[in-house]
């Protein structure tokens, strides 16, 4: 019973151009979710907040903490809603896989996006070119570019390096981790279809366990994304 | 069918996947800054402000209260002070005025008695100078009655003893 992916090859006849439509789907999803539920939160918004906009602002504060660790606030105030939109949209596409793994045609269409190396790679990505960018903004162009043979001259190529492994661990770590989560709930569905309505009933109890673990893991990871986003940001942007 | 085939494909890396998942990002890290975060931050920056005013101004009004309760206070203590003084003054006007009445009184007291005193003594220089005369006048008669009658002793006796019984009937 393996799926395969909803590959759309070579699109509109541009040879390199080719898309995992289940990817572009489950993205657009997650963003719009994601952009909703943050509308629709901080709509009304009060002096003395109530409901969702108290929700909210505990986020704000949390990921204030989170930024507040690694940099001051004078710098690290400029990051926070990047941060905040890169906690919520790793939380919620980590959460879609975990609800459930919607299949059709044999291809797998509804999971989560960050369960797919290409996405959790980008975002990694996007968040090494970010740093990049404002370390430049922030220390001048020709000061950062110095910045990467300090102290000592011969370290430039393992600054270089480093960039190129910080974008993969951060991306793997993401992906590994949601990957195996997925994977393992597929196998639990597997199973429960296998034999009989016994054995279904039974092995709910660990899909319910493990989807439990799977939204505390998809919590945690995406809180570790955003901390190492932050601290690799502070690298930048702080003068040493 | 072997139930470690993987359910999820583990998929390879697509230029699409790739533009796509920056550019929703991108999109929606706009959009959340323009729409939620911007008014959310702005919103909790402006409370933060608003409870520093009015921490600011709290602590000034109790400032102000503490320095009103001070004057009172200072205010109260001048007028305690006032009053403690008009009252000794009125004790020590109303200690004059008492010495006044009683010395006054006395002195009245002390002309009365004088002017009684004269009286008294007025009235008893005149009875005793009535009292003179009548007795001379009395000793007059009893000579003339004596030189008239050429009286024997007893006479003279009886007649005296008379008279002096007059005179303590006149007296009487």
């Amino acid at each position: 019973m393996e799926h395969g992916a909803p590959i759309v090859e070579e699109f509109l006849g541009i040879p390199w151009l080719s898309f995992n439509a289940s990817n572009v789907l489950m993205v657009i999803v997650s963003c719009v979710i994601v952009f909703v539920f943050a509308v629709l939160a901080t709509r009304n918004l009060k002096m003395k907040p109530t409901g969702l906009q108290n929700f909210m602002e505990w986020l704000v504060d949390f990921v204030k903490g989170i930024i507040n660790d690694p940099m001051d606030w004078r710098t690290g105030k400029l990051f926070l809603p990047f941060a905040l939109t890169l906690i919520t949209f790793i939380f919620v596409s980590n959460t879609l896989g975990v609800m459930m793994i919607g299949i059709y045609g044999g291809d797998t269409w509804w999971k989560s996006p960050t369960a797919d190396a290409g996405v959790a790679l980008t975002l990694a990505g996007f968040v090494i070119i970010m740093t990049n960018y404002y370390g430049a903004k922030l220390r001048g162009s020709k000061k950062y570019a110095k910045s990467f043979a300090q102290p000592v001259g011969f370290i430039l190529p393992f600054n270089l390096v480093e960039e190129f492994t910080n974008t993969m661990t951060l991306g793997f770590r993401l992906f590994g981790n949601i990957f195996a989560g997925e994977i393992l709930l597929g196998l639990i569905a597997q199973m429960a279809l296998m034999s009989g309505a016994f054995v279904f009933i039974a092995s709910l109890v660990p899909m319910i366990l493990w989807q439990g673990f799977s939204l505390f893991i998809g919590a945690i990871q995406a809180f570790i994304f955003t901390t190492l986003s932050m601290v690799y940001m502070s690298h930048k942007v702080n003068e040493e | 069918m072997n139930p470690f085939v993987l359910g999820v494909a583990v998929g390879g890396l697509y230029v699409g996947d790739i533009i796509v998942t920056l550019l929703s990002f991108s999109i929606l890290l706009f959009l959340l800054k323009r729409f939620a975060w911007g008014p959310l931050i702005k919103i909790m920056e402006e409370r933060e402000q608003h409870v520093a005013t009015e921490l600011d101004s709290a602590e000034e009004s109790r400032k102000r209260a503490e320095k009103s309760v001070k004057e009172a206070d200072e205010r109260l203590e001048k007028a305690r002070a006032e009053a403690k003084e008009i009252v000794i003054n009125a004790k020590q006007s109303a200690t004059g005025l008492e010495e006044e009445i009683i010395r006054e009184a006395r002195s009245v007291a002390k002309k009365m008695k004088q002017d009684a005193e004269e009286e008294v003594e007025i009235e008893r220089k005149e009875v005793l100078q009535e009292m003179q005369e009548e007795v001379a006048q009395i000793a007059f008669q009893i000579a003339m009655d004596i030189i008239q009658k050429e009286m024997s002793p007893e006479d003279q006796k009886r007649l005296i003893k008379e008279r002096l019984n007059n005179i303590g009937d006149d007296w009487s």
